[in-house]
């Protein structure tokens, strides 16, 4: 790609202006339109009344935050362990991978709302429940994408490995692993999106606190600039977690990303960065 | 042991592999290939693409078991050479998660030394090995023909008297390509290692070799060895166009020219 000469939208400033521009356009849109069709407030109310409300019941907000976000972050290291686990034991061999993996598959075809509501029979309404929902929808696309990743390795990198008179362990440590890693956070890219589902599902199932819940009460309510309130901070959470994942992605693979950054056109073999691959490689 | 104990000879080395359809013959890769090769000599091998020096590679590395015959390293028949005999594969392997410095330093911290110092004795070879300044960089910021150098620097560090350069320059363009044969050749005679090069290039053969061993294909077998006897050290121009230089290149030609024939009919 030519970056000579394409003005100031390469630089860095443009590419966080031009979202931000786009969402108060956006915004301006939405208040317009409030004000000129009269909509209930109740059925679509305006972001300066969504503001409001969520200003005056911040201190409520704020706690059902604090505990959501508990869950999910639980819930996420939970997943992680779960597909790292999972991919290793698959990987480990072939009798474990064709014995594990068409279930790893179907654990999806599972409706996790449908599954909920039986975990909080196991466990009860406390914090469990949540962890477990979260860790099942978020999971899966961890243990995909490590399983590729641990394939991933150039075999004739192992050979020559051996020649150093590498052990099992350091072909592992300096050769797998590393080579492993681009796609495992691929993978927790996708499931950090997923643990903000897998925690409203949660807590719609069975809780008395958390953002999940404060929905179904708002609805109840129908306190509706208060749920899109809500919405906004469930989905501030999510943005959060991936830029968390994004930001260790850096700092630990600094190679990974200067790479990218060179030739990013030169059609190097990378791993899926979203969603719909993972699903389309079922 | 006296002095005339070569360092590395094969005997009646043979290797198959089983049929790709499964039922049926086996592949015969080589077939009976001798050699020898004394302490601190540069010998090479040419031959048609497929014919076996990558398979003769992996034998004398270890990397693959023989179906027949033996290997003998300083006189002794290796049962496992696995570790024993440098190796740099046709691909030059930089982990692209490591610096180019560290990249050189692997095989000494696979063998136990500590990060810092291993890091410390690469970076002494830098300005050698022409890669000063790089130390800190990425493989895929560098040059082909550096990066070649990296990969030979990884293999020098790991310290093994014997080395087996699968095709090191192949990729390289032609002009890089001689800059790196006569760097080569300082590099070997100030360390005199064992070295064993593969390549499809006679000339880049004669030029650096004591011995040029011309293989021909299906199954591999050494159809000609040549002895190199112009003199060192030797410089690219003068060598090259030395009368001796040419009556050997039209002696490899011609064995050479039918191996590949033989190897394009079968593939035909
Ligand atoms: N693992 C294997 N299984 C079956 N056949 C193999 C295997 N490895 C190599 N061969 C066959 O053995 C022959 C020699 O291959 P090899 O890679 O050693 O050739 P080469 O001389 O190194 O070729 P090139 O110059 O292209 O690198 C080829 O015909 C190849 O198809
Ligand atoms: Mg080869």
């Amino acid at each position: 790609m030519g970056n000579g000469g394409r003005l100031s939208l390469d630089s860095r400033a443009a590419r966080i202006a031009a979202p931000a521009i786009f969402a108060l356009l956006v915004l301006a849109i939405w208040q317009l339109y409030t004000v000129v069709s009269d909509v209930p407030e109740s059925s679509l109310p305006s972001p300066t009344q969504i503001a409001a409300a969520g200003w005056e019941n911040r201190q409520l907000l704020l706690d059902n935050t604090w505990v959501t976000i508990e869950e999910i972050l639980i819930g996420f290291a939970a997943a992680i362990v779960l597909g790292v686990v999972l991919a290793m034991l698959i990987r480990s061999s072939r009798t474990v991978e064709r014995a594990l993996y068409p279930w790893l598959v179907v654990s999806q075809m599972v409706p996790v709302p449908a599954v909920a509501p039986i975990f909080v029979i196991w466990t009860g309404f406390d914090l469990r429940p949540k962890i477990m929902v979260i860790a099942l929808v978020a999971f899966f696309p961890i243990a995909v994408n490590t399983i590729d990743g641990l394939r991933a390795v150039d075999p004739q990198l192992l050979r020559l490995m051996r020649t150093l008179r590498a052990s099992f362990w350091q072909r592992f440590r300096y050769a797998q692993l590393p080579a492993a890693l681009p796609f495992v956070f691929s993978g927790l890219k996708v499931a950090a999106a997923l643990s903000v589902i897998g925690a409203v599902f949660g807590e719609w199932v069975g809780a008395s606190e958390g953002l999940g819940y404060l929905i179904l009460v708002l609805n109840n309510a129908t306190d509706t600039a208060t749920m899109f309130a809500t919405i906004f901070l469930l989905a501030l959470i999510g943005i959060s977690l991936f830029g968390l994942v994004i930001l260790i992605e850096r700092l630990l693979l600094p190679w990974y990303h200067d790479a990218r950054k060179e030739s990013s056109d030169d059609g190097i073999a990378e791993p899926a960065d979203d969603a719909v691959e993972i699903g389309g490689r079922l | 042991m006296p002095a005339t104990t070569a360092r590395l000879r094969t005997e009646g080395l043979t290797k198959a592999f089983p049929a790709r359809s499964g039922a049926g013959d086996r592949v015969s890769a080589l077939e009976g290939v001798e050699m020898t090769i004394d302490p601190g000599e540069f010998v090479s091998i040419v031959g048609p693409s497929g014919c076996g020096k990558s398979t003769l590679f992996n034998l004398l590395a270890g990397l693959d078991r023989p179906s027949g015959g033996r290997i003998l390293l300083d006189g002794r028949p290796a049962d496992n050479l696995l570790g024993e005999i440098g190796y740099m594969p046709q691909a030059d392997l930089l982990m692209p998660w490591r610096t180019v410095l560290d990249n050189t330093a692997l095989g000494l911290q696979l063998n136990g030394v500590k990060r810092a110092e291993a890091r410390e004795r690469a970076r002494g070879e830098f300005q050698r090995f022409g890669l000063a300044g790089f130390e800190d960089v990425w493989p895929s910021q560098i040059s082909g023909g550096m990066r070649q150098r990296a990969a030979l620097l990884r293999t020098f560090l790991a310290g093994r008297e014997v080395m087996l350069l699968d095709e090191p320059f192949g990729a390289l363009d032609a002009l890089t390509r001689q800059e790196m044969q006569q760097w080569l050749l300082r590099i070997w005679q100030e360390d005199r290692k064992t070295i064993l090069f593969v390549t499809h290039d006679v000339e880049e053969a004669l030029f650096l070799s004591d011995r040029v061993y011309v293989m021909s294909g299906r199954p591999g077998r050494i159809e000609l060895c040549v002895e190199v006897e112009l003199e060192r050290p030797r410089e690219l121009e003068r060598t090259m166009t030395a009368p001796e230089f040419a009556e050997l290149k039209l002696k490899l030609i011609e064995p050479l020219r039918r191996a590949s024939a033989a190897a394009r009919a079968e593939d035909g």
